[in-house]
């Protein structure tokens, strides 16, 4: 086998397992937000009461206050859910009624500067995966395999090396590693 | 090669970014400068619902007569405090009839609303909460909290933490003199 075909067989299955992983994340995800029963009323109703801040309170949500104008909150969000009104319908209706109402929402909105919220963890998400991506792309373990070349260029220097140890002095790193010739330098050089 | 390496380029990258959120963050009307004004003013008065604990019914749609639409509650002290004065202002255009009072109870017991009533006086229609929903309408999160409705059913003041008979009548006679009825 030589390193070509190695290469290529390696890249064609190499992309499989992300194709594959790729299709069973979507599917999770897929079944994950569309599936299961559509959420009753009440549940509904609590979301709602936890998205919406109580309007005499400084941070607690109309969920945890029971202070009046909770109450009504509360009272208003019931009535709109059975009358039908959508959750995005009831969150503008109270907005809509109280000074600077927009900050009554507890939840950004997806519009306008609210929006940077939701899509700023999106993009760097991307960025981040596309950076990885092109970064180690092209990186690929245990492809690297030394040709007849490679071996002797090795040989090469490490003879080289030879040389220099032989002809005196030891050189600044000539002592590890397990290559015969070097080694017999670095004894001479532990005994310095 | 001419071409920036990699890193580079993402940290010039990550750099407009952050430089862009600072001037679009800066360039932002401050949170503390943004007004803080009832949403009604300029609108059609919302209806009042709930059931009339004092005085007759009263349909704030079907009026031609200026109406100070107070919310209160007897547990509330400002609500103490400015109550001689809406008391007067009613009685000062009882004579002429062109404008009255409505009281609306925020989160109280009918019985200690009819006893505040009885102390401090005040013979207008007090309606009752309805569970809070009227003062959600209009956007009351704390009382005491008046609206000024002109005759043409318009929200034209809105008086926080308390209300004087001279500043609704400054109101009332500005307005008045501008629209020159």
């Amino acid at each position: 086998m030589t390193s070509t075909a190695s290469k290529g067989s390696r890249s064609t299955v190499g992309w499989w397992p992300w194709v594959l992983m790729a299709v069973v994340v979507v599917a999770l995800l897929a079944v994950g937000s569309l599936g299961g029963d559509p959420p009753t009323l009440e549940e509904r109703a609590q979301n709602l009461e936890e998205s919406i801040r109580c309007p005499s309170c400084a941070r607690q949500s109309v969920a945890n206050s029971d202070a009046p104008s909770a109450e009504a909150v509360r009272v208003l969000i019931s009535e709109r859910l059975e009358a039908g009104d959508s959750n995005e319908e009831i969150r503008d209706y109270v907005a809509s009624r109280y000074p600077n109402g927009r900050q009554l929402l507890l939840d950004p909105t997806g519009e306008g500067f609210g929006a940077l919220v939701w899509a700023l963890p999106v993009v760097a998400v991307i960025v981040a995966v596309a950076a990885l991506v092109r970064r180690f792309g092209d990186w690929r373990p245990g492809e690297l395999q030394a040709t007849e070349e490679d071996r002797d260029l090795v040989a090469a220097a490490l003879a080289r090396r030879g040389e220099a140890g032989a002809d005196g002095g030891n050189g600044p790193d000539g002592g590890s590693g397990p290559y015969g010739a070097p080694s017999v330098d670095a004894a001479g050089g532990d005994e310095s | 090669m001419g071409r920036l390496p990699s890193s580079r380029v993402a940290a010039i990258a990550v750099g407009v970014v952050v430089a862009l959120l600072v001037v679009l963050l800066a360039t932002r009307e401050p949170a503390a400068d943004r007004k803080s004004t009832s949403q009604l003013i300029g609108q059609q008065a919302p209806a009042i619902g709930g059931e009339p604990l004092l005085g007759d019914p009263f349909d704030i749609g079907a009026t031609d007569r200026w109406v100070v639409v107070n919310f209160f509650a007897s547990w509330c002290v400002p609500c103490v405090e400015e109550h001689p004065e809406l008391v007067a202002f009613s009685e000062e255009h009882a004579e002429t009839g062109d404008a009255r009072v409505v009281s609306v109870v925020y989160s109280d017991k009918e019985e200690d609303v009819l006893d505040f009533f009885g102390r401090f006086g005040g013979d207008w229609t007090v309606f009752d909460s309805d569970q809070g929903r009227t003062a959600l309408d209009w956007g009351v999160a704390r009382v005491p909290e008046s609206y000024l409705v002109a005759p043409t059913g318009v929200v034209v003041a809105w008086f926080v933490s308390g209300v004087t008979q001279t500043e609704l009548n400054a109101v009332i006679d500005r307005y008045t003199q501008e629209t020159g009825s």
